[in-house]
């Protein structure tokens, strides 16, 4: 067994990360909202790095480096569609995630004028066939659109247990920063003559918030071991909603320690916890709530076996003989 | 790159184990500690079968009688024994730590009497910890240990023992230092438990018959030859007990086999189980699967050398709550059935059963307070 991310894959996403943080970390944030093509710097970095070459599908080091790099955009919540441009279909098109029934679909950066793919969490694949209404202006998804799509004949599941995965990558970044930046701020803050880490009411919180995210960072690894082995990507595609649903309650358990341990400095625009607590919004809700990932996964789940440990498709070949069932 | 595919020699043992547990132990089997007193006989007999195949003590060294497992072989042992409802019944402790403890500071006689026994299956082993004034604190313990002849005498009172009606051997913690000492006072002495001076009390849980008891020491005899380690030194062995019992039982073993077969057991009838609880059934998988992984970056730690107590408190966080949530969505899922039906339901009294000795999850072993207090500890 082996759960650490390849050597290639975590030295390209720390070489991307100095880029990000030498070009402002969270206030690449704060400075799209105000000026949207400020992103494109996000681009410059990640296309001079060769982040848009990886075919995460295709090539197992790549796909490692394709999560590595989703995790440092989810840790300074950086405005840009770095998961939907590691996740392209067949044709080459970036590729949303949508929702399942025919809902009013909205994507983050749909304002780029690109030919994109959508997929929803049951594999079906769509063509983006329009856009709407720009929902450009609110405070809780500034960079937000409406999209109209069509469905394709076919079905992604891999595609979609791609897409499903990175974005929970991009989850354990931003839900790791969001807890270091509370670990960080409660061992400062002082009342009543002792930091706030010595309350063991606020020691507790942070002790269950740290296995939120270190429990979140082992299943998404397993996911994209998982994404890996499927060819087809069915088993992985349930996974991938296993892995969100964790990833759900993860961001619910730290995001609400955050915010609470804070206090009130954690709503100024001045400290980072109110920027990743926004940005944190969109994957949270969309393509599908928390309550509605569960629900699928259970029907997908009571519809076939799942088995909490799989045991990888190169095993028998890699070993020369077959294993054990059951 | 990442890599979780189990090996051919994991997978083989797995495999055996299965035939064994099929072969050896009833399907109603639901541990050793039942008003049947055919189910100890099961775990004893089981033990023997296991002891044939140096299956017992898998873990331990080769020269010990053991198995010479690696790792992985003894995670995957854990967990096939804990889905099967244990059926090594008392025997687990001695082999788990009792008789690795033993390797590290027993003296060259107290290795050939003790471990013999212990990887053959013939000799049930308890603990001698806690006290009614020393739980999680446990160094507040009181029993003392006053030197005669020979030996030491020891007189006080231990309390939420397992197994101790059915032991042969106690490993008992007494105060040896001056009163008012704390972790600096403590000697560990291996206790006959056949002998005048040693009183055992069985305590009524809700957990099961013949679980727990008390035990009374007064005026029992410790040998010199005994006493394990140097005395004094208790403390340092402790905390090197403490770390076997890290990654402990596999509890997300059974957790998994029965929320596996609650899909099965209910049939078509699953459809009309109400959406919010399949909900909580396909959490409470995911919750399964967080749980064994991070079982296995312990495993992975230990094998790496790096394990410190933190990585174990996650998974301990993680794996104990589990137990009670599954408990939980389990009852719900058998409804009535759980209390008691016109027809015996073994897959609804396995619930029944699991409900109950999870509710002691977050309690054993370091309760969940003292594991958030560690955790909490190692972040500043």
């Amino acid at each position: 067994m082996n759960r650490i991310l390849a050597d290639e894959a975590l030295a390209l996403a720390a070489v991307v990360r100095d880029q990000v943080l030498a070009a402002g970390g969270v206030d690449l944030l704060r400075s799209a909202v105000r000026r949207p093509e400020n992103r494109d710097k996000i681009n410059s970095i990640f296309d001079a790095a060769g982040v848009w070459g990886l075919q995460p599908l295709d090539d197992g080091l790549e796909l490692e480096a394709a999560a590595a790099i989703c995790e440092i955009s989810g840790e300074f919540a950086l405005p840009y569609p770095v998961v939907e441009r590691l996740t392209r279909d067949r044709h080459d098109c970036p590729t949303l995630l949508v929702p399942t029934a025919a809902k009013r679909c909205i994507g983050v950066h749909v304002d780029y004028d690109w030919a994109w793919s959508a997929v929803d969490l049951t594999g079906q694949s769509y063509e983006v066939i329009g856009r709407g209404q720009s929902l450009f202006g609110t405070r809780i998804a500034p960079l937000a659109g409406e999209v109209f799509i069509r469905p394709r004949a076919e079905q992604q599941p891999r595609l979609a247990a791609l897409g499903v995965t990175l974005q929970c990558w991009w989850l354990v970044g931003l839900l790791r920063k969001a807890l270091a930046d509370t670990i960080k701020y409660s061992g400062e803050r002082n009342q009543f003559g002792r930091p706030l880490r010595a309350f063991q009411a606020v020691a507790f919180g942070i002790a269950d918030m740290t296995v939120a995210v270190e429990g979140l960072e082992e299943m998404a690894k397993y996911t994209l071991w998982s994404v890996r082995e499927d060819d087809h990507g069915s088993s992985a595609l349930v996974d991938s909603l296993a892995l969100r649903t964790i990833a759900l309650e993860a961001s619910d358990i730290v995001l609400r320690g955050a915010h609470q341990y804070h206090g009130a400095m954690g709503f100024t625009d001045e400290v980072d916890i109110s920027w990743l607590s926004l940005a944190s919004q969109l994957p949270r809700r969309l393509p599908e709530t928390e309550s509605a990932t569960r629900d699928l996964l259970a029907s997908m789940i009571s519809a076939s076996e799942f088995e909490v440990m799989r045991r990888g498709r190169t095993s028998a070949a890699v070993e020369g003989e077959s294993l054990v069932s059951g | 790159m990442l890599d979780y595919r189990e090996s051919v020699a994991v997978a083989r043992l797995r495999s055996r184990l299965r035939d064994l547990v099929a072969e050896h132990v009833p399907a109603s089997y639901l541990g050793a500690f039942t008003p049947n007193p055919d189910d100890f006989a099961v775990a004893q007999q089981f033990c023997k079968v296991l002891a044939e195949g140096r299956l017992l003590a898998i873990a331990w060294p080769e020269e010990y009688g053991g198995g010479g497992a690696s790792y992985w072989e003894q995670t995957a042992f854990r967990e096939e024994m804990w889905a099967a409802h244990e059926p090594r019944g008392a025997q687990y402790m001695g082999i788990n730590w009792v008789g690795p403890i033993l390797m590290r500071h027993g003296t060259e006689d107290q290795i050939s009497r003790h471990l013999p026994p212990i990887s053959s299956g013939e000799v049930i082993w308890c603990q001698g910890f806690s006290e009614p004034d020393a739980g999680s604190d446990l160094p507040a313990l009181r029993t003392r240990a006053t030197r005669i002849e020979g030996g030491w005498r020891i007189d006080g009172q231990k309390v939420w023992t397992s197994y101790a009606r059915m032991a042969q051997w106690c490993f008992v913690l007494a105060r040896t230092g001056q009163r008012g000492t704390r972790k600096d006072g403590i000697s560990v002495f291996l206790t006959r438990m056949d002998q005048p001076g040693v009183e055992v009390r069985p305590i009524a849980t809700m957990l099961g018959e013949h679980h727990l008891n008390e035990v009374y020491f007064d005026g029992a005899f410790v040998p010199d030859t005994d006493v394990l380690g140097e005395v004094g030194d208790g403390w340092r062995i402790i905390s090197e007990v403490i770390a076997y019992e890290r990654v402990g039982i596999a509890r997300y073993a059974r957790c998994e086999r029965l929320l596996s077969r609650a899909r099965t057991e209910a049939g078509a009838a699953w459809e009309h189980q109400s959406a919010s609880l399949r909900s909580r059934w396909a959490l409470a998988l995911a919750h399964t699967r967080r749980a064994r992984l991070l079982a296995y970056r312990v495993v992975d730690a230990q094998l790496r050398g790096d394990l410190n107590p933190a990585t174990a408190a996650v998974y301990r966080i993680a794996v104990t709550t589990l137990d009670q949530e599954v408990g939980d969505v389990l009852m719900d899922l058998v409804t009535d059935a759980a209390f008691g039906g016109s027809e015996p339901n073994p897959f609804a009294r396995a619930v029944e059963d699991h409900w109950r000795y999870a509710q002691a999850s977050t309690v054993a072993s370091g309760s969940l307070e003292m594991q958030k207090q560690l955790l909490a500890r190692s972040i500043w």
